[in-house]
């Protein structure tokens, strides 16, 4: 247990940020005795790096949001989202959509078809940890992590007791959606499940600003219905071994609408999916092992009656990972580790299943110096593909602290992404001589963190560079065949200041935080004659976004403000057609209540106050002002020898 | 008073947070309120330690914003000319492919100008649609079919004025105006596989009736009376329908060779057909070009490309009529109509999306849509093949319509 203790203390120490976090959470009657780290690679070694770590409370109050939402409010990441209903992808840090690395419980689950994850398909309510770390980290998590990588993760809690909850909103749009949760733990066991049924019209109106006159119409096609269930369970066989085991089932069918410049739409998509990871922990007192297993199904049928279209892909995962940690004296830490994945697919648009496996060994190594005030991370990582590129990537990185004021950061990385299996298996067009995508990243920043009494203030300016070469784009070839190849270098660099201030006066608190990112991200090369490309920003990366936040907290009431701006967006490799820029506003109030082993918490939301009429995606209707309300119920019975 | 003054002027350059604390502080006076006091002592505080930061961030904010500049896009000038599009060239372009909308450009022959996105310019800002797959001229009219969108867009081709939409089309792909109040459209159907020509009332601008077509319809001829429908897009058929456009009826079908898709007529009133070949996965049966005869409707010629992993596309005729051209293994050829052989030398030594010949000059007229996410190119050679120039015009340009 104290292992634990020690994580979360280290854990603290090495994010200030959270220090902040997990002083509101105390204001709060919410009393978390142990927090397991299970990605213990994310917190030994990414020293160097950039960490945000979503708040609890924002994760709380979006219960019945998706990834979509709380990354485009809270997170630098610019979110591509094709309509309410339709694909929404990430850019980080100006990378493509496949450069995130989405990981659950430290397991990559991104599709092998198409390297993506729609994040409307990730419901806040089945994570208790969300976090980003910026930059590449390809030699800790492996293909994909270009841009950034997104951990979400579910957290052991143990003697609790019974728990149960329920919440209901209802919301703009006909928006519906219901979750449910029970659970019990005691010392040895803690097993939980959660439900949640999602039914939205999403029949907003907007104006049709491809049509002439701007006409105001409402958005037909994009009914949504989703519903999912998680279970997390976790047994400590004894003081020294847990087993912990996941499984995540979601069902979902959606219309997707169509763009404004067509009138009609008949497409829908169901994504059905499956994840489960198993995970064995041993730990002694200077080294600790780890065996994980996972297993994802995932089934994605596409169908539109318009063009007699269905299109029915199946995808398998099988992930073995072995981890092994040991302690070298008292300032030094050893993570050796070996992944194995092998991905199947089964679809119309290959001629046949296709599978790929791939193997991988990591070692990755802490040092800390001078009682904790240098800290040097090393990871390396090598990955073996069957019949295809192995490459290699390592990171380096360093954090210091001056006057425990002061912070300064640097990284560099050498990061890829495989192609995927559309890349290398399409028909038409796969193919299958594609090479894995490079990066070069480096980083440095420099913060300033305080914390007096009731007071917390983390500012913090990072700089960096990201260098992408064997980029893969679809071109039509010599036979007009559209087909991926290594063409484009990217390079993206820019600035981001992050500031974040929070005072408690008594039971008052105010939180007050602000990011301002800048990213350039360049074509430096193209092979066609026609270079107007060359140098100019990329397609749907803005090279601004600023984000504002007030959150006034007293007693069980919150009140937050939230502000997002997007800046330019060009919508041609030329940068010669853009959209516009767009500001959102969203107000979020709480109310919670104590009754005797209840928590009743009241919410209302109201998005896009502004009632601003934008598009993330060319052509592609977003909603004006919405709203939404709801209740949550918590009940909680303690065990009797507590 | 003076002294104070200063002092505040020389604590607002050392740091700008003061400059809020003191007007916090002053309606905090006046308002009393409490918040405002949690807020000026908050900036307060952290102006100590903030400072530092600052200078480091302006230092930084300062580079951002100068690169910000550069980031925003540059106003583009375009002026609306109107009345100047009686004679010239319209080229339409695709537009990005996914959530994209089609354009038309405009090339002025005497002055060399283009004006892009000519529909946006003149109908404030109106879309064509998602994706304009072709145009074409009749009558007084121009007809931009809007592939997606399952619609054609009217403008009156003078002032580029919109005049109507034709919509209820599924897949559509070519039209070819019959006479004032009749016009064919082939599309693809709602399945992608249901070739079919949509006859048009041009006076209601509706769909009057369907004719059924052989599969993945393209580019039709009019000989006569009849129309000849070249059908097999992809590999989807290997037929010319023949219609007779007085009944709109069916006359006969013609089996020219799998992939048939473009359509020409010479001087000598003959029918030339491309057939692409059956293309990918199999590449197993070569393109063809087949020479018909309309007055038995019978084959007369049949020329096979010899390489089946190329599929010949773009078949288009000089002024005279005596001179094809068509692209094939990435280059542009020149086919005599009186050669009973392909010719095997090549004009141009590269591939077009979109290819035409310009009845004024023949000049030949290719159209490179580069990497398919920026504005492409148009590039002019004369008929015997060497560069004239180049101008550049919207996202993927595919389709020709000369005045």
């Amino acid at each position: 247990m104290k292992k634990y203790i020690y994580l979360v203390l280290f854990f603290y120490f090495c994010f200030p940020k959270l220090y902040s976090q997990q002083d509101s959470l105390e204001s709060d009657s919410y009393t978390l005795k142990e927090i397991e780290v299970f990605t213990d690679r994310l917190h030994d070694f990414s020293s160097g790096s950039k960490i945000l770590s979503i708040d609890k409370k924002i994760l709380e109050e979006n219960q019945s949001g998706n990834l979509s939402n709380v990354l485009a409010q809270h997170s630098p990441l610019f979110i591509k989202n094709y309509s309410i209903s339709g694909l929404s992808t990430p850019s980080f840090r100006g990378s493509g959509a496949g450069h995130t690395a989405i990981l659950w419980n430290g397991i990559n689950i991104q599709s092998p078809t198409n390297g993506l994850i729609d994040f409307k398909l990730i419901p806040i309510s089945f994570i208790d940890q969300l976090t980003l770390q910026y930059g590449g980290s390809s030699s800790l998590w492996g293909s994909g992590a270009i841009g950034g990588s997104i951990h979400l993760n579910n957290s052991a809690v143990f003697n609790q007791g019974f728990t149960a909850n329920a919440s209901v909103s209802l919301g703009s749009f006909d928006n519906k959606q219901e979750n449910i949760g029970l659970g019990y733990s005691n010392d040895k066991i803690s097993i939980s499940g959660k439900a949640f049924f999602k039914n939205a019209k999403n029949d907003f109106n907007f104006e049709n600003t491809a049509q002439l006159g701007s006409p105001e119409q409402t958005i037909s096609n994009a009914e949504t219905r989703q519903n999912g269930l998680i279970l997390n369970n976790y047994f400590k066989i004894n003081k020294n071994q847990i087993v912990n085991l996941h499984a995540w089932y979601q069902y979902n069918d959606r219309n997707l609408p169509p763009s404004m410049t067509i009138n009609q739409s008949k497409s829908n998509q169901k994504d059905k999916s499956f994840r489960s990871i198993a995970e064995w922990k041993i730990k002694k007192t200077k080294e600790s092992y780890s065996l994980r297993i996972a297993y994802f199904n995932e089934e994605l049928l596409y169908t539109d009656s318009l063009i007699s279209l269905e299109s029915k892909n199946n995808f398998q995962t099988l992930i073995a990972e072995t981890e092994a940690k040991f302690e070298i004296g008292k300032n030094q830490f050893l993570n050796l580790g070996i992944n194995n994945t092998y991905n199947s697919a089964l679809t119309k648009n290959y001629l046949g299943l296709k599978d790929r496996n791939r193997t991988a060994l990591f070692v990755s190594h802490h040092l800390q110096l001078f009682s904790r005030v240098i800290k040097i991370t090393s990871s390396f990582r090598q990955e073996f593909i069957f019949n295809g590129d192995g490459p290699f990537t390592f990171s380096e990185g360093v954090e210091t602290w001056l006057m425990k004021t002061f912070r300064f950061r640097g990284n560099i990385s050498k990061n890829y992404r495989i192609p995927n299996l559309n890349d290398l298996f399409w028909t038409p067009g796969g193919n299958p001589d594609l090479l894995s995508e490079n990066s070069w990243n480096y980083e440095s920043a420099i913060a300033f963190i305080k914390c007096i009494d009731n007071f917390s203030l983390d500012a913090e300016i990072t700089a960096f560079s990201n260098n992408v070469t064997n980029w893969i784009i679809w071109l039509p070839n010599n036979m007009s065949v559209w087909s991926p190849q290594n063409i484009l270098n990217v390079w993206a660099r820019g600035l981001e200041y992050d500031l974040s201030i929070s005072k408690k006066i008594n039971k008052f608190k105010i939180d007050v935080s602000g990011q301002y990112n800048f990213v350039r991200s360049t074509n430096e090369k193209t092979e066609s004659a026609n270079n107007a490309a060359l140098h100019k920003q990329l397609i749907y990366v803005p090279s601004q976004k600023a984000m504002g936040n007030i959150r006034l907290t007293y007693k069980g009431y919150s009140l937050a403000f939230i502000y997002n701006y997007i800046g330019y967006r060009y919508t041609t490799s030329d940068n010669k057609s853009y959209l516009n820029p767009y500001q959102l506003v969203d107000i979020y109030f709480n109310k919670s209540f104590f009754i005797q082993n209840y928590t009743a918490q009241l919410f209302l939301q109201a998005n896009n106050i502004l009632n601003e009429s934008y598009q993330a995606i060319a052509y592609y209707a977003m909603p004006g002002a919405s709203y939404l309300a709801g209740i949550s119920i918590s009940f909680n019975q303690k065990n009797k020898q507590q | 008073m003076n002294k104070e003054k200063n002092l505040l002027i020389l604590r607002i350059l050392q740091n700008p947070f003061f400059v809020i604390a003191n007007v916090m502080k002053q309606s905090r006076d006046i308002l009393k309120i409490r918040l405002l006091r949690i807020l000026t002592m908050t900036v307060e505080r952290s102006s100590v330690g903030f400072c530092k930061i600052l200078i480091l961030g302006i230092a930084g904010l300062t580079i951002s914003i100068t690169g910000c500049k550069k980031d925003n896009p540059d106003p583009v000038d375009d002026t609306p000319k109107p009345g100047a599009y009686e004679t010239g060239i319209f080229i339409s372009c695709e537009g990005p492919f996914g959530s994209g909308t089609g354009t038309v450009s405009f090339y002025d022959r005497s002055t060399g100008t283009v004006t892009n996105d000519l529909f946006g310019l003149i109908n404030s800002s109106a879309t064509l649609g998602n994706v304009v797959q072709s145009m074409s001229i009749h009558n007084d009219k121009a007809y931009m079919i809007v592939n997606n969108a399952g619609k054609i867009e009217i403008v009156t081709y003078s002032d580029f004025k919109t005049a109507g939409t034709i919509s209820g089309l599924n897949k559509p792909r070519y039209f070819l105006g019959i006479n004032s109040t009749k016009a064919y459209v082939t599309e693809w159907g709602s399945d992608g596989l249901t070739g079919a020509v949509k006859v048009i009332n041009l006076s209601t601008n509706t769909v009057s009736s369907t004719i059924s077509t052989g599969n993945g319809p393209e580019e039709m001829i009019q000989v006569g009376e009849s129309v000849y429908v070249a059908c097999g897009k992809y590999g989807a058929d290997s037929i010319v329908t023949v219609i007779n456009s007085t009944t709109d009826a069916v006359v006969t079908s013609l089996n020219v060779g799998i992939g048939a898709s473009s359509i020409i007529s010479d001087a000598n009133n003959k029918i030339w057909v491309l057939c692409g070949g059956d293309g990918y996965p199999n590449y197993s049966e070569s393109g063809r070009l087949v020479r018909i005869d309309p007055t038995t409707n019978t084959i007369e010629l049949t020329m096979e490309f010899s390489d089946p992993n190329s599929n010949p596309s773009n078949l288009n005729i000089n002024n005279t009529k005596d001179k094809m051209y068509f692209i094939y293994g990435g280059s542009v050829y020149e086919q005599s109509t009186a050669a009973v052989s392909l010719n095997t030398s090549t004009l141009i030594n590269r591939s077009f999306y979109g290819l035409s010949i310009d009845p004024t000059n023949d000049y030949i007229y290719g159209a490179d849509a580069g990497d398919y996410v920026s504005d492409g190119w148009v590039i002019r050679y004369n008929s015997s093949g060497t560069i004239v120039d180049s101008f550049q015009v919207g996202v993927i340009p595919n389709g020709f319509a000369f005045n």
